[in-house]
């Protein structure tokens, strides 16, 4: 027999005092309260001599008896008094099933799955510990999720058991030890084992993971004849627009030479299929050059006979592509077109300025070069030199022989230009508004000005001098300067994409050195943004599942398709002093029986009893008393009758007398 | 602004009410009871034959044209009887009422100021006196209803003090007022010596005495259960006792059977007595068991 919560030192000392306490209070109400009174000549001699009793006698001893008892009992049951000894005392076990992506693979020497064989082990495990001890149960893979609290119902924990479903992610083995502990000094409990459930296949080196003396490994081997993609990369031709190539990685990760047969389609057209013979443990990659203006989904697919097939299948999918249309109404297209002709994903246009109105045109950028427009343009637009009075920005003023004063480097639009004393025969200065961004500026103004987009109107630009003078045709800053301008009216025809699938869990991503941190997005498909951090050039985020994720810098946009499995290729080896097996029920210790409950419905019914015997009595006397209160005189006095009769209180009401008063 | 005592409403339904007393008492006395004997007044009483040096304004000048002969007409006389209240201001009055009940002392006093009011819209002299061990300060309210602030003020600056003591209330009060009249007492009468004797030496004088005896619910049926140590309000004296429901049905008895004294008491003198509970409004009292109450 034990207290469970404390020691019999400590359980006397909080009887002794609760006890005492108890007696105290039972004298207190006993003893004598003072009441102020109108007189005493009405108590008799006869109402002192009960006075006599000592206030330190007890009256009721059972009453305090029973006080006292059921105090003792509740007390004990508030210990967790067990009976037996202290070795046969519940223990809190954690429970670790690996649900890393090997758990999908076949078990060795089985059809099953190492997740389904593990379940059955875990099993045996819960029903080889004594019936008191509580388990944690714990999902590992890349991320430790507790799935149960410490608790000793098996069938919560059977349901949990039977829930646990295989993840992506490779097992991370030092997290997962390293909770277990913790768990187990939190619980404050009688500590029991450190259970690992699962193939022991880690991604990292585990040699300097600190193993617990209560580890106890429960080894379901894989089959691991297994090849399968390791990523699946896609990215845009230099060349040509339309252009992509894509990089396929296969590893064998069996120990014997595996054929595979690599299938590769695209928006449902297969590529011819590709044979490929990996030696044990080899990766290779195989790469496609393909030519498409759609979008569409990139499948690659390999064929071979393994037990893991979470990675013999990767998806991409590619935006839409084409060129950038960009349509220019000009009178001198020759002069513009050295302008436009450096970037080759923009497919560009000349129209005479006459065709505006007459001729049917699809663009997504439209260049008005030195004329008056009746309608605008309903896609962004470059202005150059527009007509006063006829300007989609306001023209202030005309000024002649000006000096351009300042380019406006603080703005992206502006970046990059120096040009100094930039002198211009003739400009337009514009008046802006708020949301308008000046790029370049003489003393009377703004000459270059960017409007924003709004809902009801796209993005304009206008010049208000001719940059293909001959006093700037030759200029540096000219073909910046429209760049710049470019880049802002139609940023997507400048950005880049880079598609890739891999693997679940910790994601990398190289930075060019352009690339700034604080201009980088992470999200995910829904637009969620996504924690991430970068370090020495490389962006570091981690999904725990399958997801899409976006990472966008200025011109660049990285789609990471991370649906592969990520396949540990170590095996860990646990030191060789820990258990390897399922104990037998035997070898543990029955159970020490729990007395609490009992004690506590004990405790219980002495209260009861004494409230029953003693207390109920007492307040239904006082009860009594205070029913009495209102009255005057109660019914059953012949000399004071109750108040409701206030007449009766003249004995003689036939007599005739004169009245004390009347109205 | 402070409360006053009565409130105006109660004050209204006043009005019809009139002190009554039951005795004829010698000497010019006022009131509303008729008396036995002429004199000014307002009512016809009789005719007699004129004598030398009656007052020829009470000739009967009519009679005279008749009969030749001269007649005085006799009226009859407004009776002065002085009323006396004594109001029990002990620091007993404060003690035995149960919570939410009033204190008998306020009680006391709401019952004087009414009882004062009736005096005044009829006319009367009321005299205020107050006592514990001796007679306090008193006041005389006369003069009709618009002096009745006057009297509210001094009952409202009564303060309890002091212990009981009849039989020197009583000997200061037949030494100070040897007039006879109506002696109303509103008291507790729970002194711890015999308050009998000197209720006994008042009636014995002439006075008509006219009992209201106030009680808290706790002076009668004491609460509380178990060992207790009680405290007499004006003595301060000890008491032990281990209070249940037999000791206290004693005390009731006792109590009951002090009140039924005190009644017979007022009865064989021809006074009038009345007990009332605090727990009972002030103007459920008045237009209850004081216009119901009948003397001996």
């Amino acid at each position: 027999m034990f207290f469970l919560n404390l020691s019999a030192g400590e359980f006397l000392a909080l009887l002794g005092a609760l006890g005492g306490l108890v007696t105290a209070l039972y004298f207190l109400d006993r003893t004598r309260r003072k009441k102020i009174v109108s007189t005493l000549r009405f108590w008799t001699p006869a109402h002192s001599a009960e006075q006599q009793q000592s206030r330190r006698r007890v009256n009721d001893p059972w009453s305090l008896l029973l006080q006292l008892a059921g105090l003792l009992l509740l007390l004990l049951a508030m210990a967790e008094l067990e009976w037996g000894t202290r070795e046969r005392l519940g223990r809190d076990h954690v429970l670790l099933v690996d649900s890393s992506a090997w758990s999908a693979d076949t078990a060795a020497g089985t059809r099953e799955t190492v997740l389904a064989r593990e379940k059955v082990v875990a099993g045996q495990y819960l029903a080889a510990i004594p019936s008191n001890d509580r388990v944690m149960l714990v999902r590992v893979d890349g991320l430790t999720t507790p799935v149960t609290p410490f608790t000793g119902n098996r069938g919560e924990l059977r349901s949990a058991l039977a829930a646990t479903a295989s993840s992506f992610s490779a097992l991370n083995l030092e997290q997962a030890l390293s909770f277990a502990t913790q768990a187990q000094t939190w619980s404050n409990g009688r500590k029991g084992e450190i259970v690992y459930v699962g193939a022991r296949l880690v991604e990292d080196d585990t040699s300097h993971v600190s193993r617990p003396g209560n580890l106890r490994v429960l080894t379901v081997d894989a089959n691991r004849e297994n090849a399968g993609i390791r990523s699946l990369s896609v990215k845009r031709g230099e060349r040509e627009s339309n252009s992509w190539q894509a990089t396929v990685a296969l590893k064998n990760y069996s120990s014997s030479v595996r054929p595979v047969r690599l299938l590769t389609q695209f928006a449902g057209t297969r590529f011819a299929p590709r044979a490929v013979m990996l030696k044990p443990g080899e990766q290779t990659a195989v790469e496609y050059d393909f030519v498409t203006h759609t979008g569409g989904e990139l499948i690659a697919h390999i064929e071979t006979e393994d037990g893991l097939a979470s990675d013999n299948r990767a998806t991409l999918q590619l935006p839409k592509g084409g060129p950038f249309r960009v349509a220019v109404f000009t009178d001198r297209p020759e002069t513009l077109r050295p302008l436009f002709t450096a970037n080759w994903r923009m497919n560009v246009e000349y129209f005479s300025p006459a065709a505006y109105s007459t001729t049917k045109f699809d663009a997504d950028l439209v260049v008005i070069d030195r004329f008056a427009l009746s309608t605008a343009p309903r896609v962004a637009s470059l202005w150059i030199l527009p007509v006063k009075g006829q300007s989609p920005l306001p023209v202030k003023t005309l000024v002649k022989e000006a000096v351009i004063t300042n380019w406006h480097g603080e703005t992206a639009l502006g970046g990059g230009l120096h040009a100094k004393e930039a002198r211009l025969p003739s400009a337009e200065v514009f008046e802006i508004f708020e949301g308008d961004t000046a790029v370049a500026s003489v003393a009377e103004g703004p000459v270059v000005v960017a409007r924003a987009a709004t809902a009801s109107r796209p993005k304009i630009a206008a010049v208000g001098f001719d940059p293909l003078s001959p006093a700037l045709k030759f200029e540096i800053t000219t073909p910046l300067l429209f760049a710049n301008l470019l880049h802002w009216l139609s940023p997507e025809a400048f950005r880049t994409f880079e598609l890739s699938a891999s693997s679940v869990g910790g994601a990398s991503v190289t930075l060019d050195p352009s690339e700034r941190a604080e201009r980088i997005r992470v999200t995910d498909a829904q637009g969620i943004s996504v924690p991430f951090t970068v370090r020495s050039r490389a962006l570091q985020f981690f999904a725990s599942r399958p997801a899409i994720v976006h990472v966008v810098s200025d011109d660049r946009e990285r789609i990471l398709s991370l649906t592969l499995p990520d396949v540990a290729e170590l095996q860990w080896t646990p030191p060789a002093e820990v258990g390897r097996e399922v104990p037998p029920a035997s070898a543990m210790l029955p159970a020490a029986v729990d007395l609490w409950k009992w004690l506590a419905t004990a405790g219980a019914l002495c209260l009861l009893a004494e409230w029953i015997l003693f207390g109920r009595q007492r307040s239904f006397r006082f009860g009594k008393n205070a029913a009495a209160g209102r009255g005057s005189v109660p019914p059953g006095s012949p000399e004071f009758p109750s108040r409701s009769t206030p007449q009766s209180h003249n004995p003689q009401p036939n007599t005739p007398q004169p009245k004390v008063m009347a109205s | 602004m402070t409360e006053p005592i009565v409130d105006r409403r109660f004050l209204e339904r006043l009005e019809r009410l009139t002190l009554h007393w039951q005795k004829s008492f010698n000497g010019l006395v006022g009131g509303h009871n008729l008396s036995r004997f002429s004199g000014p007044g307002q009512e016809f009483l009789d005719h007699r034959n004129f004598d030398q040096g009656d007052d020829l304004r009470s000739v009967n000048w009519r009679a005279y044209m008749r009969f030749e002969r001269l007649f005085v007409k006799m009226f009859q006389i407004e009776p002065r009887v002085p009323v006396r209240l004594l109001l029990d201001v002990s620091v007993s009055m404060t003690v035995g009422n149960r919570p939410g009940d009033p204190t008998k002392f306020e009680y006391a006093r709401k019952l004087a100021a009414a009882l004062v009011y009736v005096g005044l819209v009829r006319h009367d002299s009321i005299l205020l006196q107050p006592f514990s061990a001796r007679l306090l300060d008193p006041f005389l309210a006369s003069g009709g209803r618009h002096r009745f602030q006057a009297a509210e003020k001094h009952l409202r600056v009564l303060e309890p003090r002091g212990k009981t003591s009849y039989l020197e209330t009583a000997r200061q009060f037949l030494g100070e007022y040897p007039q006879r009249g109506l002696v109303i007492i509103i008291s507790d009468f729970l002194d711890d010596e015999d308050c009998f004797r000197p209720l006994q030496y008042i009636s014995d004088f002439g006075h008509e005495i006219m009992l209201i005896q106030v009680w808290g619910e706790d002076d009668r049926s004491p609460s509380g259960k178990g060992e207790m140590e009680l405290i007499d309000a004006e003595s301060g004296a000890l008491f032990k006792i281990e209070l249940d429901d037999e000791a206290r049905a004693a005390y009731t008895t006792s109590f009951d059977a002090h009140a039924a004294d005190l009644r017979k008491l007022a009865l064989r003198n021809g006074g009038r007595y009345a007990g009332l509970s605090t727990s009972m409004p002030v103007d459920e009292a008045l237009f209850g068991p004081l216009m119901m109450i009948q003397g001996g």
